[in-house]
């Protein structure tokens, strides 16, 4: 008691004299009065008012005279300090000078903004601009991805991919103008034994690693380059909310996946796959007679790092090696083929957020080397990618957000072919040739993207990107301009048109970074309702470019034009809580110009319609039912085959009539089943599949007779079965 | 009975008991509106969020939404007139109230109406605030009772992605991290729920319903982070957290209608 009353006397005696002070808030920024700002004494907060809607305010100041105790003389009169504050400003404090006149309080803006900045800045610039954003759980709850990211995508309207693999092909584009952007850089060949009839099955990303994936379906945001379809942008997750084990078990796949916090804001995710095919092939022999073996190993480490407040590093590292056996049949020519292919690709990205903008830089080392052996053909290449960015984007402005960027990308491709002379004759001992092929592409190209708020309800961007030509190169540049109008929260309006160009990827059969171009023009409708969701689209793309076909029965192989027409349709119905159906068709008109002729493409589709049928009680079981059909893609036909001695074949005669035939329509029925058990503190997911139920044979190409007078029918997958359970703990 | 018929209306819906009872704390809020009266007494906005309850409770007890309405109305013509973000604030938040009251007389269409009106409300908002975004984020996650299962992931997704604004905007804005752990609590865990829910929620109740009194401002949140808390801990069989969190919620809501409640639950745990 008696240090309190010292410490009363030791410091002040205090009175009170009160008059009023008047004052206004401003918004700095524009004058605008700020309604119900917080005006208040920092020695007494309860002394506060609020100011109306002219930003006005009054109230009692609190003068106190001061009798300094020690030497016991009054001290001159004191103003508090005053403080004022709202939401979304800067705080400030003033001690007023007098209360004759209006005191002017100006607070300055954007805090929350500013802030903001460091959510939004995580966001592609173009986000606005994409036809479809997939998260992890869209991946998961898809009834046809069986947990594959890239797999998720053919369930779109916009995929027009025919050949059942997991290359994402974009309305009627061919793959390879189709780019897979992984953390800002390309990543080509994004599937698993890609070998295998040329295209693979899975996709190399682990679902768990993914927090969003934006796709555009045509007209791909000229923040990336090198891509003249459409453009699939996967970013990983930016931090994680719990540590996980899990570890699955499937018939042809077995693997573990964990992630760890580090500390509180690092983490590390890693995981390892063996995929083998004894129990898949044992229990689908007469399903798939003709895959004789396939495996991979594979493993990746993604390290998030938080350096400092602002920076952060994140560093993905992936490693493959992968075989395969697959009895395969080349014109008249039928024996089993292998491959086998080891990969590495290293992808970091640091970024650094300041207040109104962020800078990122993105690198890629990806290189791989390949074997196949098919008869007299025999190949080795070994390619190389190397990738640097550099991207800019500013979001200080009001309206309007701004980005800038670069990027180097290096593609080496050197490659030992032993080669039949007559590609007809692939038997050992048919004449053959050897070629080395040392290919290099050095692409340089800068950009400029901007997007601006119109309207609340529209925003407008427009972009351009042009290349440095190196070597023989040409210099080009790329266009786009872009609006999506949002009259309602439910729906969406999105027109874009743009120029684009990109370099092929080499392959055996296409060894050259041929350029290509594009011009698309798409305008897409959306309407989501609580439980119906309507989206349409057409579009019309001239795709330019020497284009390899890669058609089997076509003996010419490039194109100098490909015009598609293309409308999508796509309905989501959701019945009470249980039911969902989904039901989406696409047509294409495609036309190819060869010469100074126009054909019909072999992907002409009148028709490609995906139906999804989906009951989903998380106590008992998610089914999904899925049906896909399309018109059977359209081919030239041979019509007979000459004799060649030298050869020991028949060469093939083809009609004259390109494209005239047709395959038998494509219809595949799929069922999945899944169901979550909790057992403790841990889930266990258990999975079945049924991939071609019906065991509908349909038509991919045929097997042809020694002498072209027979043929039979190479099939696309016979159903298969499948299944698995995946045990997940989170601690 | 008629105590216990308010009691149950104010159980039906959150954050009313956590307005009713900063009124009959200490809350400094008490103390600006006295000290701002005669500025803003005739000011709608003065003491909304209460207003708004009074309105929901009178609502439910004379099962007509005539209240409502009438302070719906009030909001919109003063919004016509002024043209403020917070009044988009407190119309969203009144959507909020009246969906409630749709659903407990059986109006489940327009629960659902009320509910998107207060969605779209915010939605439509330029320059939204961490307050805005949190109240968007709580009527999303509201949302979720009237869309399919197949749809509850997503929203989730969104509620979350909303409310990392809001908290990045104000690290201290307690409701913020309220509704976070709401959305966590009632999350299946199969769809990765109920892992944050706790440690949201003590983070809330360790934060301030106000930095700075503000009749006009939101004040909601605490006591419901509190009585969540205390079901989250009775939910995960942690007794003793339980009773400790129910002790303290209990001295600091005497008259919380949800908080008491739950002390049935942990008799002779």
């Amino acid at each position: 008691m008696k240090n309190i009353i010292f410490i009363l006397l030791f410091f002040a005696q205090t009175t009170f004299a009160q008059t009023i002070l008047v004052g206004k808030v401003l918004d700095k920024s524009n004058q605008q009065p700020i309604f119900a700002a917080n005006i208040y004494w920092k020695s007494a907060m309860q002394h506060g008012t609020t100011s109306d809607f002219d930003g006005v305010f009054t109230l009692k100041t609190l003068q106190t005279t001061e009798k300094d105790t020690k030497k016991d003389t009054p001290k001159d009169t004191q103003k508090d300090t005053l403080v004022v504050s709202f939401i979304g400003y800067e705080t400030k404090e003033i001690v007023p000078k007098s209360t004759k006149d209006t005191l002017i309080v100006q607070l300055v803006g954007n805090i929350g903004v500013l802030q903001e900045v460091s959510v939004v800045a995580q966001d592609p610039i173009s986000q606005d601009f994409s036809v479809v954003k997939l998260e992890k759980m869209n991946i998961y709850t898809n009834p046809i991805a069986a947990g594959d990211a890239l797999k998720a995508i053919t369930i779109l309207p916009s995929s027009t991919n025919t050949d059942e693999t997991a290359n994402p092909a974009l309305r009627g584009s061919s793959a390879d103008r189709t780019r897979i952007l992984f953390n800002g850089v390309p990543i080509y060949n994004p599937v698993r034994n890609s070998q295998l009839n040329g295209l693979g099955n899975f996709s190399l990303f682990n679902t768990e690693m993914i927090h969003k994936m934006y796709v555009y379906a045509s007209n791909p945001p000229l923040t990336f380059g090198n891509t003249s379809a459409g453009l699939v942008e996967i970013e990983t997750i930016k931090s994680l909310k719990t540590n996980q084990l899990q570890v699955s078990l499937g018939l042809a796949n077995t693997g573990v996946f964990w992630s760890k916090k580090l500390g509180k804001k690092h983490f590390l995710q890693a995981y390892t796959n063996y995929q083998f095919s004894s129990a898949f092939i044992g229990l689908n022999k007469s399903s798939v007679p003709r895959l004789r073996d396939f495996g991979t190993t594979d493993g990746g480490l993604n390290l998030n790092v938080q350096l400092g407040r602002q920076w952060v590093w994140n560093s993905f590292n992936y490693l493959i090696t992968e075989y395969f056996g697959f009895q395969t049949n080349v014109y008249t020519y039928d024996n089993l083929s292998t491959g086998s292919k080891q990969r590495g690709f290293f992808v970091n990205n640091l970024s650094k957020q300041f207040a109104k903008s962020v800078l990122k830089i993105n690198t890629l080392a990806d290189v791989s080397n390949q074997d196949y052996e098919f008869g007299s053909l025999v190949s080795n290449n070994k390619q190389q990618q190397f990738y640097a960015s550099v991207d800019y984007k500013y979001l200080g402005f009001r309206k309007i957000s701004l980005q800038v960027g670069g990027n180097y990308d290096y593609a080496k491709y050197v490659a030992d072919t032993k080669a039949p002379i007559f590609f007809y004759a692939l038997a050992p001992q048919t004449p053959t040739y050897q070629v080395q092929q040392n290919l290099e592409n050095h692409n340089i190209e800068g950009y400029v993207y901007l997007t601006y708020a119109a309207h609340p309800k529209l925003t407008l961007s427009a972009a351009s990107r042009a290349n440095v030509p190196t070597n023989a190169q040409v210099f080009y540049g790329s266009g786009q301009i872009s609006a999506t109008y949002q009259p309602t929260n439910e729906q969406r309006w999105l027109l874009s048109a743009g120029k684009y160009h990109n370099y092929s990827t080499p392959t055996v059969f296409n060894p050259a970074f041929n350029l290509l171009d594009s011009w698309q023009a798409a305008l897409d409708y959306e309407l989501k309702k609580a439980s119906f969701e309507f989206l349409a689209a057409v579009y019309y793309k001239q795709d330019g470019g020497i284009q390899n076909l890669a058609n089997q029965q076509l003996n010419f192989s490039n194109a100098n034009k490909i015009n598609t027409l293309g409308a999508e349709i796509a309905i989501r119905k959701d019945i009470g809580k249980r039911f969902s159906f989904t039901v989406c068709n696409t047509f294409i008109s495609q036309k190819m110009q060869i010469g100074n002729e126009s054909f019909r493409s072999a992907e002409d589709l009148a028709y490609f319609v995906k139906a999804t049928a989906t009951y989903n009680h998380p106590k008992i079981v998610t089914i999904a039912l899925s049906y896909l059909t399309r018109e059977g893609k359209f081919f030239t036909p041979i019509i007979g085959g000459n004799f060649n001695a030298r050869a020991g074949f028949y060469e093939p005669i083809w009609s004259n009539q390109v494209n005239s035939q047709q395959y038998g329509n494509y219809h595949n029925l799929s069922l999945n089943l899944n169901r979550y058990f909790k057992v403790g503190k841990t889930g266990l997911v258990v999975f079945a599949s049924v991939n071609n139920l019906l065991n509908i044979s349909n038509e991919r190409d045929f097997f042809f007779a020694s002498d072209y007078k027979s043929w039979e029918v190479n099939p696309y997958q016979l159903r298969t079965f499948y299944g698995g359970v995946v045990w997940q703990w989170s601690y | 009975m008629k105590n216990l018929i308010i009691a149950s209306l104010l159980a039906i819906a959150n954050p009313v008991l956590g307005v009713g009872s900063l009124c009959c704390s200490q809350n400094p809020s008490e103390l600006a509106v006295s000290q701002n009266h005669k500025l803003v007494s005739q000011n709608l906005l003065n003491g909304i969020e209460q207003k708004i309850m009074q309105s929901f409770v009178s609502s439910m007890t004379t099962q007509k939404d005539e209240q409502l309405q009438n302070l719906k109305k009030e909001l919109a013509a003063l919004q016509k007139q002024r043209n403020q973000n917070i009044i988009v604030y407190w119309q969203s938040y009144l959507a909020y109230y009246h969906a409630i009251f749709a659903l407990q007389t059986g109006k489940k269409d327009l629960a659902e109406t009320y509910t998107a009106e207060g969605i779209e409300l915010l939605d439509n908002l330029q320059n939204k605030n961490s307050e805005d975004y949190t109240l968007l984020a709580y009527l999303k996650s509201f949302s979720i009772q009237f869309k399919s299962g197949f749809k509850a992931p997503f929203i989730s997704s969104a509620v979350k992605s909303d409310l990392e604004k809001a908290i990045a905007m104000d690290k201290e804005n307690l409701r913020a991290y309220y509704v976070y752990a709401s959305s966590d609590f009632y999350t299946p865990e199969m769809y990765g729920g109920c892992k944050e829910a706790e440690q949201y929620l003590l983070k809330a109740i360790a934060l301030p319903a106000q930095k700075v009194p503000n009749a006009m401002l939101p004040a909601w949140g605490k006591e419901e982070a509190y009585e969540l808390l205390i079901k989250f801990y009775i939910k995960k069989e942690k007794w003793e957290q339980a009773k400790k969190t129910f002790q303290t919620a209990s001295t600091n809501y005497p008259n919380s209608y949800n908080i008491n409640k739950l002390a049935a639950k942990l008799v002779g745990k």
